[in-house]
């Protein structure tokens, strides 16, 4: 996600979660890709992430009732996607696969927390522990 | 310098110079909506967004890849269409610059709506249209004024955000903003980056990468300026230039698609026209200042 020109104030922060990718076992790294590439491989899958799991009441809490002010009639498909995690990927790794020019064969997404760490002018980040990404989606 | 027919003109050809730059630039990237594959649609917290979404149009797109195309095509065809009516057959200015008001906001709020894209980096493309709708000398010179007051709050409050939210009095701000941006690229520690180097000597020296942060927002603030005096126009679109690079290279963000802004602060200081002369008259072109 990026940080806009409208953001305040952030410390730097003692843990980090970072989404990883792995295809056909190996890991995709940033440093490969160019900034617009690798937002087209990292914003779906956290945004599809936000929405499975918030898309839903957001309609319903927020959407319908702010157009109904207005007298502004509206269903919530046309807001809110409904897709399960394994059509998701099919359909991710097709675009996954466009993107970093290999067939994908199979692919492995885990959400790591990383621990930092600064000594003089060295800064480290430590693995603590990694899990399913689409285990927080639920 | 009074703005005439044939600066107006100029301004436009030159809108369509950065237009179609900035297309080959999208589509080198494989960030034309074809190209993009959406596989489904991101609802944000934007009324007017709400508004196309309610037609159904951003589900329909998705249905079938040559419909993205299709949408890809007639977004980038009309500024040109836009352009060769000016020249060509002046009396149809209003209704295509009409059309290209309701296509750049469907286009740009369903592009918006797939997950890689933020709305506040295509304002250019919603609002130079209303420009365009304008039908004589004065009425463009009022509205291209406004352009520019909008691109310079579009600034300077951006900066008062930074002042409003604190960010800018603490120093480790910037140092936080760098490691949340880069997360992905500073935890491959598998991988030897140039990049993740610099990022990680400004994450570790906090006073210096505090620096930047202050400084742009000074500079944004600066935009304020703007508001009574157009004397110091050039110094804004350099420091905008200097905006637009450090973004690439400090936060890897591409800002580019606000350029088309830059034309309102290159042209400031032209007076508006003494009579009232609408567009389509056949001495348009003669009508040189």
């Amino acid at each position: 996600m990026h940080i806009g020109m409208y953001s305040g104030a952030f410390k730097i922060q003692p843990e980090i979660s970072v989404t990883e990718i792995f295809v056909n076992g190996e890991k995709l790294s940033a440093a490969d890709f160019s900034a617009v590439q690798w937002d087209k491989i990292q914003m779906p899958i956290e945004l599809y992430c936000y929405q499975h799991k918030r898309g839903k009441s957001f309609y319903h809490e927020d959407i319908k009732r702010l157009l109904a002010v207005f007298s502004i009639p509206s269903k919530e498909s046309s807001f809110y996607t409904r897709l399960s995690n394994a059509e998701f990927l099919t359909s991710y790794k097709e675009v996954l696969s466009s993107i970093i020019g290999k067939e994908v064969n199979k692919i492995e997404i885990l959400r790591s927390k990383y621990r930092y760490l600064q000594k003089d002018d060295q800064a480290k980040y430590i693995l603590i522990n990694s899990k399913e990404f689409f285990e927080q989606c639920n | 310098m009074q703005l005439t027919g044939s600066i107006r003109l100029k301004i436009i050809r030159q809108y369509c110079l950065i237009f179609y730059g900035l297309m080959i630039f999208k589509w080198l990237n494989g960030m034309f909506l074809y190209q993009l594959q959406p596989i489904f649609f991101f609802t944000t917290l934007d009324f007017t967004t709400w508004l196309v979404m309610l037609t159904n149009i951003h589900k329909w797109l998705l249905q079938e890849s040559w419909r993205l195309l299709f949408a890809d095509f007639i977004f980038y065809i009309l500024p040109l269409i836009y352009y060769l009516v000016n020249i060509k057959k002046p009396r149809l200015v209003f209704i295509t610059a009409l059309v290209m008001l309701v296509v750049n906001y469907i286009y740009v709020t369903v592009y918006c709506s797939y997950p890689s894209n933020s709305l506040q980096g295509h304002i250019a493309w919603l609002f130079f249209p209303f420009l365009f709708l304008s039908q004589s000398i004065k009425t463009f010179w009022f509205l291209f004024n406004g352009l520019r007051y909008y691109f310079l709050y579009f600034f300077f409050s951006a900066g008062i955000w930074k002042l409003a939210q604190q960010g800018f009095f603490y120093t480790e701000t910037m140092s936080g903003v760098l490691q949340l941006q880069h997360k992905s690229l500073l935890t491959d520690s598998g991988r030897e980056s140039f990049r993740a180097d610099i990022y990680n000597w400004l994450i570790t020296h906090p006073i210096i990468s505090s620096l930047l942060y202050r400084g742009a927002t000074i500079a944004e603030l600066f935009f304020g300026m703007g508001f009574f005096t157009k004397r110091y126009d050039y110094i804004l679109a350099l420091i905008f230039l200097i905006f637009l690079v450090f973004n690439v290279l400090i936060m890897r963000i591409a800002y580019w698609e606000v350029t088309p802004f830059l034309l309102t602060l290159f042209y400031s200081k032209l007076v508006i026209p003494e009579t009232e002369s609408k567009i389509n008259q056949p001495n348009l072109q003669s009508n040189s200042g």
